[in-house]
């Protein structure tokens, strides 16, 4: 059903014929018509003079002239197609070309009336009835002419209301027009009832006048000039015909038609009304002109700082808002982060003027609190605008731009006249400068989101290095078996530990914590493996080595950041081991000949707190214990043993001492996957909020 | 989260610190102690005893005013600690360096011995 109809549909778009042909096929027609009309009429009217006396129908002239109209009309209605804009100049200037092209040929045809042979042709009936056929042709194009195009100017803004009106007008005409055929005007009842009809409508639609709004005052002198001289057409026409009608000796006359006067009473009617109220709209031109700058140079502010960068928008901002409240000079300061003094946009004035103006006639506390009106709680309305004493300048508007509660730039409008500026012009500089901050929010929440994306890009690399840090390798297999495991609990941390083959029996461990965690105590963590690989080599005792290392980091560790640290010297040759403890959870030490697990609680102090390098040694001291097979060390950073679960319970000490105690018999990787499993079961599957790090040790 | 409560009583000056102090919340910490040096106190007292937690962040704060404290010659003491808290102190080495008593009355004589 419904392919069926898009069928016919399309049939009937090929089929519809082109705007182009009805225009030459109406032309045709109509004057066809027209002759056929003319022809009859001269038959009906002269046919004893003709010897012509078939009994011709007397209406066929009338019928032939409605046919004549109806296609005049059509002509009319498609050389000017609806689809185009046509501007009001452009129609009014049709209606009036064809008006002096119709009083062109009817003044000629009566100067040629006048002459020699004009008069001897006069004299011949036949030849008079022919030129009132040709002032009838005359005058009803032209008529039809101006009646399509009142027809455009009392549509220009169309309603509903207004469209059915206008229809049941044309309607009525075209109805009127072919029961005149049949019935002769003889002010019957019902003909003067129809008439007053058509004569109410014509008047309602003739006060539609809205064309006459979009005109500036240029176009509406041009407008006044062309309607006053179309009416003059109109008048010559209608006197001319009034005068045919008078002294006619035709079957065919105008009079009976009043479709056609009532459609010349309303063409009249509207090109009267139409003169009148462009004559009374003269001097309000100038305030729809503005209006209509307003509306376009709003339309361009908003078009052109999409897309635009912050710099462009503050350009297009003040032009913009300077030509439109038509300031004689203006000035915008943006202000810049870090920098005291603003950057300043200028138009029509010097950086010197602005700052005489602001120095000796500008008082900055008004400016100062007109800024900053959004965060007083003033109860006094503060205007924007400020009287000037300046020669040149009478009164200043100021306007700030505000981003999220901030002043981030500040407009200055100024005015050779005092109160220059009336609330419509703050109103619509308002207007701009939203907009304007509309595009420069967004701005920043791109740029935002694109600095955003880059952080997550460079934490995801440091991330990276930071694991490269951590060694990948094994060593020592044959003497002692190692797992170690580390997790930070930002994208990077301050957990470090590290291993180290000294010679050919001693290895050397370490694990540390910077205080803090997060980016800052990443960086730190870096620094300690620098120191680490730069003191391991040396063979240093673990004392000495925190000695010098801590005399390192003081010189460049934040006041209020340390790092501790156990560092373990193994002598797998003598089975010993040398430790030393600086500040760090103590490590756990299991030893399998009495199955006793204990922390190395030994003296020491972190790294950092005392920078004196005379007193640190006095806080610290080495340790050495022997080792047998099967002994377990459990290095590990305070994030296990803080870490707490939803009750606020820290894992503690007891707990951890007790889970690797009770798998100390067990392999490496199997006592280090029990204690964080362990962790991780205690916090309710939370990771801890701090990094943490484990590192066993379990000796052959 | 942690609330800090500041109070005077016989020229002692006494910070409170209640709750937990951790990396976040150590910067509170940090001006309570920072405004009593400025405005010149000679004798302060840390109250410890409602601190549940203190990370290794907050044990910077009090690191970060050792050498302040010495080169001033301020009367500075921690008093109440609970075991935990007092270990963190402990383990790290800063029990060396500040006062840490048991209870007020503790920290207040000996405030008053180190004047006498």
């Amino acid at each position: 059903m419904v392919s069926s109809l898009h069928v016919i549909f399309r049939a009937y778009s090929i089929f519809m014929p082109s705007d182009k042909y009805i225009v030459r096929f109406s032309f045709f027609v109509a004057t066809l018509a027209w002759l056929a009309m003319s022809v009859s009429d001269v038959l009906i009217g002269h046919g004893n003079e003709l010897q012509y006396s078939r009994g011709l129908d007397h209406q066929l002239p009338e019928v032939f002239f409605v046919l004549f109209c109806f296609f005049s009309y059509v002509f009319f209605r498609y050389q000017t197609s609806s689809r185009e804009r046509i501007q009001i100049q452009e129609l009014l200037w049709r209606m009036f070309v064809t008006g002096l092209a119709a009083t062109i040929i009817a003044l000629v045809l009566f100067f040629f009336l006048e002459t020699e042979l004009g008069l001897k042709l006069n004299g011949n009936a036949i030849f008079k009835t022919f030129i009132n056929h040709v002032m009838i042709g005359l005058s009803v194009l032209f008529l039809i002419s101006a009646f399509s195009v009142s027809k455009r100017l009392v549509l220009y803004q169309k309603s509903r209301t207004l469209l059915f009106i206008w229809r049941l007008f044309e309607y009525s005409l075209f109805v009127g027009m072919i029961i005149s055929i049949f019935s002769p005007f003889r002010m019957s009842g019902f003909q003067l009832i129809f008439a007053a009809y058509l004569m109410v409508l014509a008047i309602l639609l003739s006060v539609n006048m809205k064309w006459v709004a979009y005109l500036d005052s240029g176009q509406k002198w041009k407008s006044i000039l062309l309607i006053l001289l179309t009416l003059a057409y109109l008048f010559y026409f209608i006197r001319a015909n009034y005068f045919n009608h008078v002294s006619s000796t035709l079957s065919l006359d105008l009079a009976e038609f009043p479709p056609v006067l009532a459609a010349a009473f309303f063409v009249s009617l509207y090109l009267v009304f139409s003169l009148l109220v462009t004559l009374f709209n003269l001097p309000t031109s100038s305030v729809f002109e503005q209006k209509l700058k307003e509306a376009i140079n709003f339309s361009r502010l908003a078009e052109r700082i999409s897309g635009s960068t912050p710099e462009q928008v503050y350009e297009i901002l003040l032009e913009s808002s300077a030509s439109t409240v038509a300031a004689n000079a203006a000035w915008l300061e943006i202000k810049i982060e870090d920098d005291p003094e603003p950057y300043l946009l200028k138009h029509g004035i010097s950086e010197e003027e602005i700052e005489e103006l602001k120095n000796n006639f500008i008082d900055g506390q008004k400016v100062e609190l007109i800024l900053n009106r959004h965060v007083s709680k003033s109860l006094i309305p503060i205007k924007n605008t400020i009287k000037l004493n300046h020669y040149d300048y009478r009164s200043l508007m100021v306007c700030p731009i505000i981003i999220k509660d901030r002043v981030v730039a500040s407009l200055f409008l100024l005015k050779d006249v005092t109160d220059g500026f009336n609330k419509e012009m703050e109103d619509i500089v308002v207007t701009f400068i939203n907009q304007a901050t509309v595009s420069l929010e967004n701005f920043r929440l791109m740029s935002d989101a694109l600095d955003n994306e880059r952080y997550r890009e460079e934490i995801k690399i440091a991330r990276r290095v930071q694991r490269s840090l951590l060694p990948q390798y094994e060593l020592g297999k044959e003497y002692f078996d190692l797992a170690s495991f580390s997790k930070a609990a930002d994208q990077v941390g301050g957990d470090y530990y590290d291993f180290h083959q000294v010679d050919e029996h001693r290895f050397a461990l370490i694990v540390a914590d910077v205080s803090g965690k997060g980016t800052s105590a990443a960086f730190y963590m870096a620094q300690m493996k620098g120191i680490f690989h730069s003191l391991v080599n040396i063979g240093v005792t673990p004392v000495d080595f925190f000695d010098l290392a801590n005399d390192a980091l003081s010189r460049c560790l934040d006041k209020s950041t340390f790092i501790t640290a156990s560092y373990f010297l193994i002598d797998t040759k003598r089975r010993k081991v040398e430790y030393s403890r600086a500040g760090h959870c103590p490590t756990l030490l299991y030893q399998t000949k009495d199955k006793k697990i204990e922390f190395l609680e030994d003296q020491g102090i972190g790294l950092g707190i005392i920078r004196d390098k005379n007193l640190f040694k006095n806080y610290i001291s080495n340790s050495t214990f022997s080792y047998e097979e099967g002994d377990v060390m459990f290095l590990y950073t305070d994030g296990i043993v803080e870490a707490h679960n939803m009750a606020k319970q820290e894992f503690g000490y007891d707990r951890l001492k007790m889970l690797v105690q009770s798998y100390a018999q067990f392999d490496v990787m199997k006592i280090q996957e029990v204690v964080i499993e362990g962790l991780y079961a205690f916090c309710d599957d939370h990771p801890p909020n701090d990094d943490f790090t484990t590192m066993v040790v379990k000796f052959k | 989260m942690v609330e800090i409560r500041k109070s005077l009583e016989d020229e002692k000056y006494i910070i409170e610190v209640i709750g937990e102090v951790d990396a976040s919340s150590s910067i509170h910490l940090d001006t309570a102690i920072e405004e009593a040096f400025s405005e010149g106190r000679e004798k302060i007292m840390v109250d410890l005893t409602r601190l549940t937690y203190i990370s290794s962040a907050g044990l910077g704060v009090f690191m970060s005013y050792l050498q302040e404290i010495k080169t001033k010659n301020i009367g500075f003491v921690l008093f109440g600690p609970d075991p935990k808290v007092k270990g963190t102190f402990s383990i790290l080495g800063l029990d060396q360096l500040v006062t840490i008593v048991d209870n007020q009355d503790q920290a207040k004589a000996f405030l008053d011995g180190i004047s006498a």
